[in-house]
């Protein structure tokens, strides 16, 4: 931005005048200044979209309010500065208030005030669009085929409800077990669709406590309860125009409930302590690893809540339905970790996939991230190897099941799994598991178990 | 004893710059040494602001005076930037009782030496570029 031409154009019918301004404010080599002597030679000109537009306030047969009013019809981006004779604080006032960008007055300062007036300005401009850029890299950075990484059948159906999801405004909900990515849908949802510059709003219902997260959504007025001393919008009000999601929406206390219900169909809200309401325009996701409708077989979710909130339901693969996507997305966490920590490139050896895609991923793709990390941590080469990946969880049945193996050898690990559960109580283990502790034994004797 | 210095100083300095009744210190702050520009800004003045005076004096006698307000106000941009003091108040006074028609009858004098101390400028200014 700061190295492009800045357009400046001058209005001003006093060509001795407008000469002045126009030579000064060239002097500035990133400046490019016209000057035009009416109003009609400065419209034509119009479309070559001027930064900013220094305009004379007495122009013979115009009103300079006029001026204004049609150059923010046309383009409310271009920055306008008056430029008047007239000491008058009125007239000043209600061009400010028509979104005049300054008003200086002519006399011995005019041109170093105008001078910093558009440094000023540039300043804003330059900030602006930085906004815009940063913005639109958020965008980028929530492109959601490059952020939810794989080519498996299950994820493509994902990326076939997110398109679904990012036309309308209809609420979606995210199921899907702990660690799968459901934040991370939510956000591609909002990013990719037309609310993307408006806020994206979290809250996670299991995170605040039943008697705040009231106030947290609706907001509460001044003196609503003790400790409210201030008036505090809630994240409803704050997500306005944009995104609201709630995460674990299953463990929202049942008698909010039905005054989310209400919010959602009425749409608006009322905060804690207020009589009024606030009208709000919110896109609403919510997610849980919950199966809802077990919560409200269980009576512990409202049945209206829930046909309220299912709209577009999506739910997420765990990690160990994914197939190759393990692999995938292990090689994409191993290559942002070594560029984020300056590594050399680290290879993920055919044994260490395949320890991998063995593995059940109780925590899926977060518990996925936190092992490549470790394992980069723990290699010494560029090689990463089996004994280089830890899992943190003991093995678990999901874990067994995961595996491609025999009855035999199920049965062993099952057996083992007990044994190690139980500190190696042979009798007790035999009881629970229904079988005869000579079995136990026959299987130490082979070695196929290890009591030691 | 001050008189006596005051005189000393005038001795030593132009006699042409002591009379003028311009100061072109502001186009020069904003000229940026361009010397070309100064001269430019010159010519424009001699150029344009005649117009504007004849104008002015024709609207006067016309005693079209909202004609005689609106060129008031825009001469007064420049004699206020060549910091032509002699008129920076009048040329205000006259922009205001033309818009305001209040006190008339003052104006034309005042119109009138306006007039005067913008040509006693234009020979003053040729005199720079010749």
């Amino acid at each position: 931005m700061k190295n492009q031409t800045f357009k400046i154009y001058i209005i001003e019918d006093d060509a001795w005048y407008g000469s002045m301004l126009q030579h000064y404010l060239a002097l500035n080599p990133e400046y490019e200044v016209s000057r035009f002597e009416s109003p009609g030679e400065f419209f034509a000109q119009l479309h070559n979209k001027p930064d900013v537009v220094t305009l004379d306030y007495s122009l013979p047969d115009c009103d300079g309010a006029e001026v204004l009013r049609k150059i923010k019809e046309t383009n409310p981006d271009i920055r306008v500065i008056i430029i008047s004779g007239q000491e008058d604080v009125a007239t000043a006032i209600n061009l400010l208030k028509s979104g005049a960008f300054d008003y200086i007055v002519k006399d011995d300062d005019t041109k170093d005030r105008l001078w910093n007036s558009i440094l000023h300005l540039r300043e804003i401009s330059d900030l602006k669009q930085e906004v815009e850029t940063l913005k639109s890299q958020v965008g980028r950075k929530y492109d959601f085929s490059e952020m939810i990484l794989g080519k498996s059948d299950a994820v493509k159906k994902v990326f076939a409800l997110i398109e679904k999801a990012v036309n309308t405004n209809i609420t979606v909900s995210i199921t899907g077990e702990t660690g799968s990515g459901k934040e991370m849908v939510a956000k591609a949802i909002h990013y990719n669709s037309q609310r993307q510059k408006l806020p994206f709003v979290t809250v996670n219902v299991a995170a605040i406590p039943r008697e705040l997260i009231e106030s947290e959504l609706f907001g509460h007025e001044k003196g609503a309860f003790t400790g409210a001393v201030t008036r505090r919008i809630g994240k409803f009000e704050e997500a306005d125009k944009g995104t609201l999601f709630l995460d674990e929406i299953g463990e929202l206390d049942i008698n909010l409930q039905a005054k989310l219900l209400r919010v959602l169909q009425e749409k608006e809200i009322t905060r804690v302590g207020g009589s009024g309401t606030v009208k709000i325009d919110v896109r609403i996701i919510v997610a849980t690893h919950k199966n809802l409708m077990e919560e409200v077989k269980n009576k512990n979710f409202r049945e209206d809540l829930y046909y309220r909130l299912i709209g577009l339901p999506v739910t997420l693969p765990p990690l160990r339905e994914r197939g190759d996507d393990i692999c995938i997305l292990a090689k994409h966490f191993t290559d942002n970790f070594c560029r984020d920590n300056k590594l050399g490139k680290k290879i993920i050896s055919p044994e260490a996939q395949q320890k991998l895609v063995q593995y059940s991923f109780p925590g899926n793709v977060r518990e996925l991230k936190s092992v490549m990390e470790l394992a980069v941590v723990m290699t010494d080469g560029d090689l990463i190897l089996p004994e280089h990946i830890t899992f943190n969880t003991n093995s678990s049945i999901a874990d067994l099941l995961s595996k491609e193996i025999t009855l035999k050898e199920f049965e062993t690990q099952l057996i083992q799994h007990y044994l190690d559960k139980y500190e190696r109580d042979v009798l007790l283990v035999a009881k629970k598991l229904d079988i005869g502790k000579s079995t136990i034994y026959r299987m130490v004797q082979m070695g196929e178990l290890n009591i030691r | 004893m001050e008189a006596k210095l005051l005189n000393g100083q005038n001795a030593n300095a132009k006699p042409a710059s002591e009379d003028k009744l311009y100061n072109l210190s502001m186009v020069e702050s904003v000229s940026g040494g361009n010397t070309d520009f100064i001269k430019k800004m010159i010519l424009l003045f001699i150029d344009a602001v005649p117009k504007d005076v004849v104008m002015m004096r024709s609207a006067c006698a016309a005693k079209n005076w909202a004609q005689v307000s609106k060129t008031a106000h825009k001469l007064k941009s420049t004699i206020d930037s060549m910091a032509i003091k002699t008129i920076q108040q009048d040329i205000r006074t006259i922009e205001s009782n033309a818009k305001q028609l209040v006190e008339l009858d003052l104006i034309p004098a005042l119109v009138e030496k306006v007039e005067n101390t913008i040509n006693t400028c234009l020979v003053q200014l040729s005199t720079e570029i010749a």
